[in-house]
């Protein structure tokens, strides 16, 4: 475990001396704040406007899948690629650790600056729950918070793990990127074509399968969690880590 | 030259190059293939959004027998040819991936593409069968889309085969009760009412009956085609009339060539008042809507294989009837709207209006069956007068001018004899067409002129009747063909048929249309309308069976005034004082008719006065919680801002008994009129000798200190009540005559009754108590509306909004359908929008903390990091 553990430790700290990483934070929060601002304005309207559920103004909106949609990519790109790059991939590999656990520590390390990425809007709780600090109660239901960060964790799991994927195929940081961008596109543009299907067709069904913002805005902002949703992230994250083990290893042997 | 042997050109590259350029053709061709489907092939118009196998089918017909056209067959090869390229591609893609990802070495690589294409094949199917089998997991607080096991037990009922189309339909109409003119909140209403139609539908979904859900928007440019795709086929016809004809926001739920309607406000019911409600400021205005339940919503679904509730209309004269267009006095309206909430109206005719008023019990299509057979036969009878008239008159003429050219010839032969002879014979076929005398050639010569200018006349009129009765013959002839209609025509007892007719029906309604207008003086007759005994006698046995009536009885003191004579209502004053109802006779003058009235001015006279509107949302007392209609009445009016009035002119009394009070479990009245209004026994005026105006009843009269003493409001006007039916309505047995047995049986039997007393005097209901519990008769509840005014349903074409919401609400109370009523929720369970109440300035930190400053601290952190490995 050792060796996974100083990897992850290696690779999480590269994050925080690498100027990309806190360009993506910083653009990320900014859409985040935005996005939180129209939320605030919606909550605090009067008339026949509002939002019925807070998360869904965050989480359910076009424009934060529009930037989220790069936010993946720009974290994994390096994971392999760079190493390939500058050739220490075979230093790596030959090093006494195992593909998996190459593989793993590498994701871990980048799902570890994912969550960190997600931290700094735990601070938009209090108004999206309109909490009570004296008497300490939830004035807006808190559970589609919880069900929206879990969406939220395993829909981040599941892009990182494709560009991880893709990152181990390509030499290239912007090609690994772009590639990662255009398979991520197949999960996210489905859900800003919303044809006017009926919702029981067959079409919209599959649409409505692999469309995450589509899962999020119906499902996770509302505090509803799908199994369909679940099996495909976590499948999706699995198959592709497999895949990058298998990458790994076809490299080793090609060789 | 040297080639670059960084890029080997092997087989295998230039072969996927191949692939690779053949599939960007193959997406053109793909393209271009759909372009040309879509308007040549049927099938691919649909608006449903499947792929099917009947689209696979289409193409290949199009292709192998060159059905749909030429067009259809390029588009075939196009659409098969680019799939089967793209298909060959995705092959050479994927075993080059795994060529990728498997390494060269064989043996291994043969393991690894093993593994890969297990996990491949894994992931699909993992997720084909998420696809189809799935869990959601409601963690809202309330809630909100889950559904109880009562509804899904009902849902489990429906066969998860046959599909059900679920249609919100938006007219930009919130409520038949609302205004025409909509505003924002209506229209965020609107929105949100058909998220919810759509979010409960997934729900739905989830137990199996397959729904398809649609909305449509009256104001989408496409709404015709989409209608036209909804409708398609002769079993939705009457879907698309009810579409095209909806009177507000529906939703609409439609198999098997059924459907059913139900109002926007049925399911979540908007509160327009509560989301105006001003409070302290502007600020706290919130869209508020009123869930009514999702089992609402199911039962409609459920209700699309139940039999809709039929409502009996029993009125005197087919003019009044809901299948009349008489100006003011049909009640066409309620027939439409009855009709489009669901309900199924008959209508029952009671009176013959032939030269005597004999009672009957004929629905409209066997009075007018009965019409068109009385018309039928006067114009047979008048052609056939007509024709013999016109026969005799032609015989009569050539036999007379004969004769009186026959005269001429004699006088001219200077033949007395015979010229008298044959003016005789002229005479004697003339006198019949002519009363007087006739006695010379001169008298004859002008009544055979008279005959001669009176043939084109008959003719005419001949003409006329042989037009109206041939105009009358098809109709007449179908009538005939009508098994029913011909049974009708046999002598039967009143009382056995409307009887039969009653029995039919679900809910009975019973209007009396007396008073118009009172200061027009416009009344009809209240007597005319009085029922026969053996018609009031089905109406009790109805009753007792536990049926529901509504009664809408207007007042009868007009009839005294102006006929100085008052038949009163003799059986619904026995039917409803069993049940602690009485009528007053007289009729409510309001004091702003009676300041009308006053102003003494003929134009002012004849004009229309705005009656005070009566209440209707009457509170709660002391001791009793609030009628269940008004209840319903006070959250339908807050649709429209609490504007829901009822404004008849010449209410009448309705006096409920403080016995009949007590045993309500809430309170039974639910219409009074205003204050500023009086009790008027001769309510209509008499040109200028009589104007009505409020005369206290003067000390010493006899009615003084009754209930028919002239006094001020207000009045209570119609009530609601509950009520077991009379015992002794239910057992004919205990009848005076039979009870005098019973209770000698009793007192035999040692129950402790008395013998000896005079027990036929007694009514039935005294031996109640000394009947074992087993032997008691177990009356059933009934429920009954009494309203004192028999125009309130009236209309030709439409029902004024107040009254339509006072039909419905009663109709479905009264058939316990108390999940149509609209009801309030427990404070806090509205649905509002959720608000966070800020101050200016802690919305301004909240925002710049959001937008600003998160960001640029990590912005700041990054130059840092950027400084520090610049200065290392």
């Amino acid at each position: 475990m050792r060796p996974l553990i100083t990897l992850i430790k290696r690779e999480f700290t590269a994050y925080f001396l690498s100027p990309v990483a806190y360009v993506t934070l910083a653009v990320f929060l900014l859409v985040t704040g935005y996005l939180f601002y129209l939320t605030l304005e919606s909550l605090t309207t009067s008339g026949p406007r509002g939002v019925e559920y807070p998360m869904q103004g965050l989480l359910g909106d076009e424009k934060f899948w529009l930037v989220f949609l790069f936010v993946p990519p720009l974290l994994t790109m390096r994971l392999f690629a760079e190493e390939r790059g500058t050739g220490t991939l075979e230093a790596l590999l030959t090093a006494p650790i195992r593909d998996w656990q190459v593989v793993l520590g590498k994701y871990i390390a980048c799902f570890f600056f994912y969550v960190v990425l997600w931290l700094p809007t735990l601070l938009y709780l209090p108004i999206l729950t309109n909490f009570n600090w004296d008497t300490r109660e939830f004035r807006i239901d808190p559970n589609p918070v919880w069900t929206s960060y879990i969406g939220v964790m395993l829909a981040g799991g599941m892009f990182l793990a494709i560009g991880l994927f893709v990152s181990s195929l390509v030499k290239s940081q912007l090609v690994a990127a772009m590639i990662a961008m255009v398979i991520g596109l197949v999960f996210v543009v489905a859900g800003f074509w919303r044809p006017d299907l009926d919702s029981g067709s067959l079409a919209y069904r599959l649409i409505y399968f692999i469309s995450v913002p589509e899962h999020f805005r119906r499902d996770f902002t509302r505090g509803l969690i799908d199994t369909r949703h679940l099996i495909l992230y976590s499948s999706v994250t699995l198959f592709c880590l497999f895949l990058t083990m298998r990458s790994l290893e076809a490299r080793r042997l090609r060789a | 030259m040297k080639t670059d042997t960084r890029h080997r050109t092997t087989f295998g590259t230039r072969f996927r190059f191949l692939v690779r350029v053949l599939a960007l053709f193959a997406v053109l061709a793909v393209a271009a293939g759909s372009m040309v489907a879509v308007p040549s092939f049927p099938a691919f118009r649909g608006d449903d959004g499947n792929f099917t196998v009947d689209h696979v089918k289409t193409v290949s017909q199009a292709i192998i027998e060159g059905k749909h056209g030429a067009s259809a067959r390029v588009a075939g090869y196009l659409l098969l040819g680019g799939a089967a390229a793209l298909a060959l591609w995705l092959l050479v893609e994927l075993l080059s991936a795994l060529t990728l990802l498997t390494g060269r070495k064989t043996a291994s690589g043969t393991n690894a593409a093993v593994q890969v294409a297990l996990a491949t094949a894994l992931l699909v199917v993992v997720n084909a069968l998420s696809f189809e089998h799935y869990q959601r997991w409601d963690k809202t607080r309330d809630h909100e889309f889950t559904i109880n096991d009562e509804l899904k037990e009902k849902l489990a009922k429906l066969d998860p085969k046959t599909p059900t189309t679920i249609i919100a339909l938006r007219v930009h109409k919130t409520a038949t009760v609302a205004p025409d003119r909509s505003d924002n909140y209506d229209a965020a209403a609107e929105r949100k009412v058909v998220e919810k139609v759509r979010d409960l539908t997934d729900v739905l979904r989830e137990f199996g009956p397959r729904f398809d859900v649609h909305v449509l928007d009256t104001e989408d440019e496409d709404f015709a085609e989409k209608i036209d795709a909804l409708t398609r086929g002769d079993d939705r016809k009457g879907l698309r009339y009810a579409l095209e004809h909806a009177p507000e926001n529906s939703i609409f739920f439609a198999a098997n060539g059924k459907f059913q309607r139900m109002g926007f406000n049925e399911f979540l019911l908007y509160d327009k008042t509560a989301s105006k409600a001003e409070g302290a400021d502007k600020s706290q205005r919130n869209l508020v809507l009123i869930p009514q339940g999702k089992e609402a919503f199911v039962n409609k679904l459920l209700a699309l294989e139940q039999r809709k509730p039929v409502v009996g209309v029993a009125v005197v004269h087919s003019a009044l009837s809901t299948r009349s267009e008489s100006e003011r006095i049909a009640m066409a309206g309620m027939r439409v709207a009855l009709e489009r909430n669901g309900f199924e109206v008959r209508d029952v005719i009671l009176k013959n209006w032939g030269r005597q008023l004999t009672p009957a019990a004929r629905t409209v299509g066997e009075d007018d069956f009965v019409r068109t057979e009385a018309q039928f036969n006067l114009y047979s009878l008048a052609v056939s007068q007509l024709e013999t008239a016109l026969r005799r008159r032609e015989k009569a003429i050539v036999e007379a001018k004969k004769s009186l050219d026959a005269m001429d010839s004699a006088l001219e032969r200077r033949d007395q004899s015979t010229a008298i002879k044959h003016l005789e014979t002229a005479v004697e076929v003339l006198q019949e067409f002519e009363r007087r005398r006739i006695f010379t050639n001169a008298q004859a010569g002008i009544v055979l002129k008279t005959l001669e200018q009176s043939i084109p006349s008959i003719q005419q009129e001949l003409v006329s009747y042989r037009e109206k009765l041939n105009g009358i013959r098809p109709k007449y002839e179908e009538q005939m063909k009508n098994d029913k209609l011909l049974e009708s025509r046999r002598p039967a007892e009143v009382k056995a048929r409307f009887k039969q007719f009653v029995d039919s029906c679900d809910v009975l309604v019973v209007p009396r249309l007396t008073i118009l207008q009172l200061s027009r003086g416009e009344a009809i007759q209240a007597w005319l309308q009085n029922w026969s005994a053996e018609q009031a006698e089905a109406l009790k046995e109805y009753i007792a069976a536990g049926k529901p009536v509504l009664f809408a009885l207007g007042a009868t003191s007009g009839d005294k005034q102006r006929a100085g004579r008052e038949v009163p209502d003799q059986y619904f004053d026995d039917i409803l004082g069993r049940f602690g109802i009485t009528l007053g006779e007289q009729a409510i003058f309001t004091d702003r008719e009676g300041e009308v009235a006053a102003e003494a001015d003929d134009d002012a006279f004849g004009r229309a006065v705005e009656v005070p509107a009566i209440h209707l949302d009457l509170r709660a007392s002391a001791t009793k919680p609030a009628n269940p209609l008004t209840n319903a009445y006070i959250k339908s009016s807050r649709l429209v801002d609490g504007k829901l009035p009822i404004r008849r002119s010449g209410f009448r009394p309705i006096y409920l008994s403080e016995q009949a009070q007590r045993n309500l479990p809430f309170v039974g009245v639910i219409a009074r009129t205003i204050a500023e209004s009086w009790n008027e026994d001769r309510p209509l005026p008499e040109g200028e000798d009589y104007l009505p105006r409020f005369t206290p009843t003067k000390l010493g009269d006899p009615v003084k200190g009754t209930r028919d003493e002239e006094r001020r409001g207000p009045f209570d006007v119609g009530v609601a009540i509950e009520s077991p039916v009379p015992s002794d309505w239910l057992e004919p047995k205990l009848s005076a005559a039979q009870s005098t047995v019973v209770a000698g049986a009793l007192a035999n039997l040692g129950t402790g009754f008395p013998t000896g007393l005079p027990l036929a005097g007694l009514p039935s209901e005294s031996f109640l108590p000394a009947l074992r519990d087993s032997q008691k008769p177990k009356p059933p509840s009934v429920r009954l509306v009494v309203l004192g005014h028999g125009g309130l349903f009236n209309g030709e074409k439409t029902m004024v909004p107040g009254e339509e919401a006072l039909l419905l609400h009663s109709l479905n109370w009264m058939l316990h359908r108390e999940e149509l009523l609209p009801h309030d929720v427990a404070s806090g369970q509205e649905w509002k929008y959720p608000r966070v109440t800020l101050d200016a300035v802690q919305k301004s930190a909240w925002t710049g903390g959001a937008v600003a400053l998160l960001p640029l601290t990590c912005a700041v952190f990054g130059v840092i990091v950027l400084m520090i490995r610049r200065f290392r």
